[in-house]
């Protein structure tokens, strides 16, 4: 469990003449087991809260606590990256191994974890991402989607509760998208790992239990998808978007047509205007 | 200024173990004044192909003809062929390397040779066509916002003043608004100074309201170069190559396949908006 009370950080650079709060009082509660997509304007926070959560970043004022052990607690700093684990945005930054099994085992090496199970942990976590067939091969030659596969084997190879990513698909190509989103999906309902995924694409936030959109360093929503993304004017005044499918079913309803709006994917959208049409 | 490649190919690390075709055999011609959408796989060589549009890469066969210059011809002058055609790589903002964002700017005119008028006119010319304020001349690039620091990094391009604009995914990273800002000053210089432009995108829906003719590059070949909608109604075949479409034309392909006798062949958020309007005042629905 991720509990934040009150956390406040600047990045506070003499030569930053803006100053003020990268996070400005900041509470949040992230159960064991859920999927929380975090949202937000570039600025607005969401990769400082990030970096908390694994103490890379240490609380300024207020408190982070990784299952229970308090981030400003040095001794506790390898404990917390290993239960709350981070995965960032360009995979080619994440490899350091020419033999993708060997880059998997990697982290869990440096934890000082014995060899035979080394061996059982990376199995299980190229079964975990679907990249088993490829164990042998050089991450260099496989695509942007497989190597951000990898790079999340590592991860989860150091047995961690938590995992957060940090716009793990920014990089990637529709495929490449697709591939990593079904793996952090299956992660979180097959094995339970807790996720906590900072995104701008809006299709990708829809796949979470609970949105947070954090603005100006605060949080000033956090709810499901469904009841976010139905408030469209909302979401434009902070500046994000919603998906297409929402959009469609928004301007249709403000057309004078009696459809809900709280739809998230063009499954919905489409059964939602088949029903007008009868 | 009209760009034509007949026959390109392009092979990396030639007559070594690890040689690898790169492009083979492509032929197309982008028009003056065209808005081109480039989208393909990662690894499909789209990257590799823009390279050859401003003579970065040279061809191992067939030709690039740039405004009637051969890029392979030896006489023809490669700085002229490069003031013609301005590429903007992936997170250019990384290429930013002045003490301040009009030196940066002022990078590419300098040492074209042009007087200090001359390069102080197309600093505060393009400053204004990305929507950058004067206020920011004297600041380090350094110190600026992500999507600021972009800017600068596409002025610096733009006051070379190319007839042709190759963006490699130019809103990677930033949030929907400072995307959306980016693109449509992009749009806007296309509209208002006839800019002939090439957006390399993994956003379709991006592709979908910008670009007039769509590129498909899949495996090193040239699949697809036809109408923003003619690709998107060809979806099958594009999520088989590893890409989509946007969001909007699955809810219309999806409302006809259940029998509801709407345009499939629409890809924008607005015009399906109209098309399921018009259709539900036809059937006396609404």
């Amino acid at each position: 469990m991720i509990e934040i009370q009150n956390l406040t950080y600047s990045y506070d650079r003499a030569d930053d003449k803006v100053g003020g709060l990268a996070l400005n009082g900041i509470n949040l509660t992230v159960n064991d087991g859920e999927f929380v997509a975090v949202l937000g304007r570039n600025g607005s926070g969401k990769s400082t809260l990030a970096k908390h959560i694994n103490a890379i970043l240490l609380p300024m004022g207020g408190y982070v606590y990784v299952d229970g052990m308090d981030t400003l607690d040095e001794s506790k700093t390898w404990d917390i990256r290993q239960s709350a684990a981070m995965v960032f945005q360009n995979p080619d930054n994440q490899i350091v191994a020419t033999i993708v099994e060997e880059d998997v085992a990697f982290a869990a090496e440096n934890l000082g974890v014995p060899p035979d199970e080394i061996r059982r942990r990376v199995d299980y976590a190229l079964g975990a991402v679907g990249m088993t067939k490829f164990r042998k091969e050089a991450p260099h030659l496989l695509s942007g989607g497989q190597k951000q596969r990898i790079a999340i084997a590592g991860v989860i190879a150091m047995k961690p509760k938590t995992i957060v990513f940090d716009e793990p698909t920014a990089m990637l190509d529709p495929s490449g998208r697709k591939e990593v989103m079904k793996t952090i999906t299956e992660l979180n309902r097959k094995y339970g790992i807790t996720i906590i995924m900072i995104t701008h694409n809006m299709d990708e936030a829809v796949c979470a239990d609970r949105v947070v959109v954090v603005d100006k360093g605060r949080i000033i929503i956090d709810d499901k998808p469904r009841n976010v993304f139905s408030d469209v004017d909302k979401m434009r005044r902070i500046g994000l978007d919603v998906p297409q499918a929402t959009q469609i079913a928004f301007e249709l309803k403000k057309a004078g047509l009696d459809i809900k709006c709280d739809i998230l994917d063009e499954q919905e959208c489409v059964e939602e205007i088949i029903k007008l049409c009868r | 200024m009209p760009i034509e490649v007949k026959n390109l190919n392009h092979i990396y690390s030639k007559g070594s173990p690890f040689e690898k075709t790169a492009l083979s055999d492509i032929s197309f011609k982008i028009n003056d004044g065209e808005f081109v959408g480039l989208i393909g796989h990662t690894g499909s060589g789209k990257s590799t192909l823009i390279q050859h549009l401003n003579g970065l890469l040279k061809p191992d066969g067939g030709s690039v003809i740039v405004d009637g210059l051969d890029i392979s011809d030896k006489t023809v002058n490669m700085r002229e062929i490069r003031s013609k055609v301005g590429i903007v790589f992936q997170y250019p903002e990384y290429q930013l390397f002045e003490e301040t964002v009009y030196k940066d700017i002022a990078y590419g005119p300098k040492n074209l040779g042009l007087d200090e008028k001359e390069i102080d006119a197309r600093v505060r010319h393009v400053a204004e066509v990305v929507g950058l304020d004067e206020k920011y001349f004297e600041k380090s690039p350094f110190e600026l916002s992500g999507g600021q620091k972009r800017r600068v990094a596409i002025a610096g391009v733009l006051a070379m003043n190319p007839k042709m604009l190759i963006l490699d995914e130019p809103a990677a990273g930033l949030d929907p608004v400072g995307r959306d800002e980016i693109l449509n000053r992009i749009k806007l210089l296309h509209e208002t100074e006839g800019l002939t432009v090439v957006l390399v995108s993994h956003s379709m829906e991006d592709i979908a309201r910008l670009a007039e003719r769509i590129m498909v590059m899949c495996d090193g070949e040239l699949k697809m170069f036809d109408t923003v909608e003619n690709i998107f109604s060809r979806s099958a075949e594009l999520s088989s190559m590893g890409l989509n479409v946007p969001q909007a034309c699955l809810v219309m392909q999806g409302l006809k396949k259940n029998g509801i006798a709407v345009d499939d062949k629409i890809y924008t958020v607005e015009k399906a908006c109209k098309e399921i309007l018009r259709y539900l005042g036809e059937v006396g629905k609404c």
